[in-house]
């Protein structure tokens, strides 16, 4: 494990799961929730998220040469440490399940209407299994190369849509009251910055030059969060509160509004691919997570059937979990935000706080 | 390597994008859209660019042709129109949709919803009211200059709203914001057929197209029409005139101006009363037919307070016909709900009926005369001086 992994690369992989659920999940929704204060969630997200990531940060940092399953174990054991494994990794499945369902949704109601939902499962796993059978190094490398490939359409997006920018869209500040942005803080703060955990999957000791880990992932985070700030404020400003709460996804409407130099037009369709690529790192890292999990449950030390079996699994499911829109979005939204803060911050927060005392013992 | 290969050729037979391909020769490509009340229906014609006729040796063959069909909603028109066309109707490139009066005035938010929750059309396109005459018709009228009568209307839209300012483009996306907004109301351009069309072909093929004034919606509504100088002083509050021509006295002549760069700016007062209006733009002589010397300044001034006046008669008697109409197009509403919604959302309800009109508008109107043309005196006033 030694020295396989740049600094960077966690950086690029802390992009991806920040920018995953976001394009297609929150940025809509905390619309539909706070309205024209709803670039306002993910300010007050940040702030909330330092304290998460400074916790995740401190993990990371309890064995710098074990990741998070290895410490688990040693901190409680094989019985109740396999059972916290087995926990974390299910729920990390869910997460998987309901991005799935997202993407494959997206494409299927903005794309290809009349394509069956297994045809993209198909185009959807081949690179998942790929990566996977890569292992970390090769994850690691394609975030690179996927970080810069999704980094220049989003400037693309933002120079395209500068002058479409309406910043009166922005009043009345705080026309609702505090609760619906606090809702809408919460939410973001659960689905954008709490995945951030998975990084801790990786060893802090595999990273070159790691003496920096915890000063740059803070940075970085911060600079990241700056990019979610900026699409919420962009999305408001060009299509306004109203018409982005009209859209399933106005993220992608927005797209179709950007001329850049007068004459190129119509390239939505390439810049949604940004939020593609996202959704579909987030799933390799998430896979690699459940089976790095799966490999310290049952001791198996080759994960040459599980690259197979998990993503085809949590495809699977993804494809199947939900009647209809409507009942997927009452549990995102409702109810699944909550099983986020119990799993990602309390459990992670119960194993330092174990870690500490184990510490002082 | 036998595994990559069983995926490879798995991968061939899943991943082929049979599902979703079209093929352009199987495709009726709409670039316009008339939508008519008939009936108690919606009566649809759909304008498709005739694919066979590049392959035709027939040179009477049209360009384009028009589908017809009925049904209690939009996509039942459609379905329709889709058992007598031979092809599959593609939205992605309608350009223009007509939309008569008579269904505009009962609502449009039932074809509304269709166009913006159909993928595949695109949300761009203009849409427009045909005054007085049949969106059926105006989609048949067929323009020497262009193939397509899409095109022509498409044309006419833009080119009116950037030059003359007695219409504005409204893009559908644009109206439907306009229409969600908390204290504004939306508008459309009109059109207009110059001839009353029978059903005899030979009226369509000698009649023109031109654009009319503006149309006005409370919510989803259409209300009425402005006068053609209201709906100029519309487009400039709205900011969507790029260049204008104004006419103004001088000396028992007239000076005609091309006023550019127009810049509108709205402003409530804190009495909740009165909004100011600031508008700047630049004037650049066309013709003078006056005997005036223009190298002198106070010439220059007394043209820049005319050109003033004119436009902020324009703009005031946008505003009072607005107010007649009891349609907050202009967002007086929308400003006092971004910077009083405290105040609007009490008096929200009766907004456009009691307190719109009652608003008071101070208009402020600053155009600077910056250039004479190729000659600096009229030959009026060189004449009077032999």
């Amino acid at each position: 494990m030694k020295n396989k992994f740049e600094l960077f690369e966690i950086n690029s992989i802390i992009y991806f799961i920040m920018r995953a659920s976001f394009i297609g999940i929150i940025i809509n929704n905390i619309v539909d929730i706070a309205k024209n204060d709803s670039y306002l969630c993910p300010i007050l997200g940040t702030i909330i998220g330092i304290i998460i990531v400074i916790l995740y940060v401190k993990i990371a940092n309890i064995d710098k040469d074990k990741n998070i399953n290895e410490n688990i174990l040693a901190i409680f054991g094989n019985n109740v440490g396999k059972f916290i494994i087995i926990l974390l990794s299910l729920f990390m499945m869910s997460l998987g399940v309901i991005l799935t369902y997202n993407i494959i949704n997206f494409i299927i109601s903005e794309y290809l209407y009349l394509t069956p939902n297994y045809a993209i499962m198909a185009v959807l796993i081949v690179p998942i299994i790929y990566l996977l059978k890569g292992g970390i190094k090769v994850i690691g490398r394609v975030s690179i190369i996927l970080f810069f490939t999704t980094f220049i359409l989003y400037i693309l997006s933002i120079f395209g849509l500068f002058g479409q920018m309406d910043f009166d869209k922005l009043l009345p500040f705080m026309a609702n009251g505090i609760n619906p942005i606090i809702k809408g803080t919460l939410i973001y703060t659960a689905y954008t910055v709490l995945p951030i955990f998975l990084i801790t999957i990786i060893p802090k000791g595999s990273i070159k030059n790691y003496g920096d880990y915890d000063k740059k992932v803070i940075k970085y985070y911060l600079l990241l969060s700056m990019i979610q700030v900026i699409s919420e404020i962009i999305l408001i400003t060009v299509l306004g509160p109203d018409l982005a709460t009209l859209y399933k996804y106005p993220s992608y409407h927005m797209l179709s509004k950007i001329t850049i130099g007068g004459f190129i037009k119509r390239i939505e369709s390439l810049l949604a691919i940004q939020w593609i690529i996202c959704i579909y790192f987030m799933l390799v890292f998430i896979n690699y997570y459940i089976i790095d999990s799966l490999k310290h449950v049952f001791n198996v030390k080759s994960s040459k059937y599980l690259n197979y079996v998990i993503p085809i699994i949590m495809l699977i499911i993804g494809n199947s979990i939900f009647k209809n829109n409507a009942s997927s979005l009452t549990f995102e939204i409702d109810f699944y935000p909550y099983l986020l803060f119990v799993f990602l911050l309390i459990i992670p927060l119960i194993i330092y706080l174990f870690s500490l005392k184990k510490k002082t013992r | 390597m036998k595994h990559k290969i069983i995926i490879i050729i798995l991968m061939l037979f899943l991943v082929t994008g049979c599902w979703d391909y079209n093929e352009l020769n199987k495709l009726a490509i709409v670039t316009g859209m008339a939508i008519d009340k008939e009936d108690d229906q919606l009566k649809v014609s759909i304008l498709i660019s005739n694919s066979k006729k590049n392959e035709s040796i027939n040179n009477e063959e049209a360009d384009t042709v028009i589908y017809t069909g009925k049904g209690d909603s939009l996509p039942e028109a459609l379905k329709e129109i889709s058992l007598t066309s031979p092809k599959k109707l593609y939205l992605g490139h309608l350009s223009v949709i007509i939309v008569s009066d008579v269904l505009a005035k009962e609502g449009l938010s039932n074809i509304s919803d269709y166009l913006l929750r159909e993928p595949e059309t695109i949300k761009s396109f203009y849409m427009i009211l045909s005054k007085d005459t049949k969106a059926h018709d105006i989609l048949s009228i067929l323009s020497p200059l262009e193939d397509f009568p899409s095109q022509t209307i498409y044309k006419n839209i833009t080119t009116s709203s950037d030059s003359t300012g007695l219409s504005l483009a409204v893009p559908y996306t644009d109206f439907i914001i306009d229409m969600l907004a908390t204290g504004k109301n939306s508008i459309l351009p009109s059109i207009v057929a110059n001839k009353n069309i029978s059903d005899d072909d030979k009226d369509i093929k000698s009649s023109s197209l031109k654009i009319s004034n503006i149309g006005v919606f409370k919510n989803d509504k259409l209300v009425g029409y402005l006068s053609n100088k209201a709906s100029r002083g519309v487009s400039i509050l709205k900011k969507s005139v790029n260049q204008m021509s104004l006419e103004v006295s001088c000396n028992g002549g007239k000076v005609v101006t091309n006023i550019k760069s127009l810049n509108s700016k709205l402003k409530i007062k804190k009495d909740k009363k009165n909004i100011d209006i600031n508008v700047t733009g630049t004037a650049y002589l066309k013709n003078a037919s006056c005997n005036l010397d223009l190298n002198d300044t106070n010439n220059i001034n007394k043209l820049e307070r005319k050109i003033e006046d004119s436009l902020k008669m324009m703009i005031l008697n946008s505003i009072s016909e607005t107010k007649k109409l009891k349609s907050d197009v202009l967002g007086y509403g929308e400003l006092m709900y971004k910077y009083n919604y405290e105040y609007f959302n009490k008096v929200k309800n009766s907004w456009d009926d009691k307190i719109y009109p009652t608003i008071n508008s101070n208009v402020n109107v600053n155009i600077k005369l910056i250039s004479n043309g190729s000659i600096d005196k009229t030959i009026k006033e060189v004449i009077s001086e032999k």
